[in-house]
């Protein structure tokens, strides 16, 4: 964010429209502070319920995407950094019209969910996004982490599940240390989940012989 | 969602409470940033 600022600051003019989107279930009271604390001149606007990440299957944020004044996606790049000079270079060529139609950046393996499956997941995600807006924080963990194990690639979904769980661990900073601990420490148990045969409904009880 | 398809006319809040659509950024090329707090 202070990035940003920084960069549309050094670089004015109105060649575009640049808005700020929080993907954050806990609304604006989250994403305020970090507007503030950039110094932002710029929209915000959240999206709790990450609607734009449902339609366009993204896993990881940040990301930057690209509309031409009609509202058709021009480009799209993933894991958005205002640190990687690519990025600059990228957003300078839209604001001078010389940007090629594009899709860049890296996205987690999306899960082979068949259509029914994806359906039951986006209800699971979404479910769960209304638990979290109405204070039933204990449920809605459970909702996203059955949505989770149908797809454990969703960096969107293990976020915000993580700061429903470990709010300490994301304010006043981001721990992202621990973020890697406890990565690590979920990926271990999902293998052994999922290796005893257990899945978002529970696990297959053998069939005795 | 592919490249070339218009985004479908999404309403969003902003912080200080009013409301913004998708479509309501037509007539100019945007730069939608998509972040979030963790």
């Amino acid at each position: 964010m202070p990035g940003w600022q920084r960069y549309l600051q050094q670089n004015p003019g109105d060649q575009i429209t640049f808005l700020s989107i929080a993907a954050d279930i806990g609304g604006p009271e989250a994403a305020r502070p970090w507007h503030e604390a950039a110094g932002a001149t710029f929209t915000t606007v959240v999206d709790s319920e990450n609607r734009l990440g449902r339609l366009l299957d993204y896993k990881i944020i940040p990301n930057g995407l690209f509309l031409d004044a009609e509202g058709r996606l021009v480009g799209k790049w993933l894991a958005f950094n205002v640190a990687n000079p690519e990025c600059i270079d990228a957003v300078n060529a839209f604001r001078a019209g010389t940007l090629a139609p594009f899709e860049a950046g890296v996205d987690g393996a999306g899960a082979a969910l068949t259509p029914v499956e994806r359906e039951l997941y986006e209800t699971r995600v979404r479910f769960g996004a209304a638990l979290a807006a109405a204070g039933r924080t204990g449920e809605a963990i459970l909702e996203w982490q059955k949505a989770l194990i149908m797809d454990p690639g969703n960096f969107v979904l293990r976020k915000q599940i993580w700061k429903l769980r470990f709010p300490e661990k994301f304010l006043p900073t981001i721990d992202f240390d621990w973020q890697k601990e406890q990565l690590a420490r979920e990926r271990e148990e999902e293998e052994e989940m999922q290796a005893a045969g257990c899945g978002p409904d529970g696990c297959v009880l053998p069939v005795r012989q | 969602m592919k490249l070339g398809d218009r985004l479908p006319d999404l309403l969003f809040t902003s912080l200080d409470g009013t409301q913004v659509s998708l479509s309501s950024l037509r007539g100019r090329p945007a730069l939608l940033f998509v972040w979030a707090s963790w």
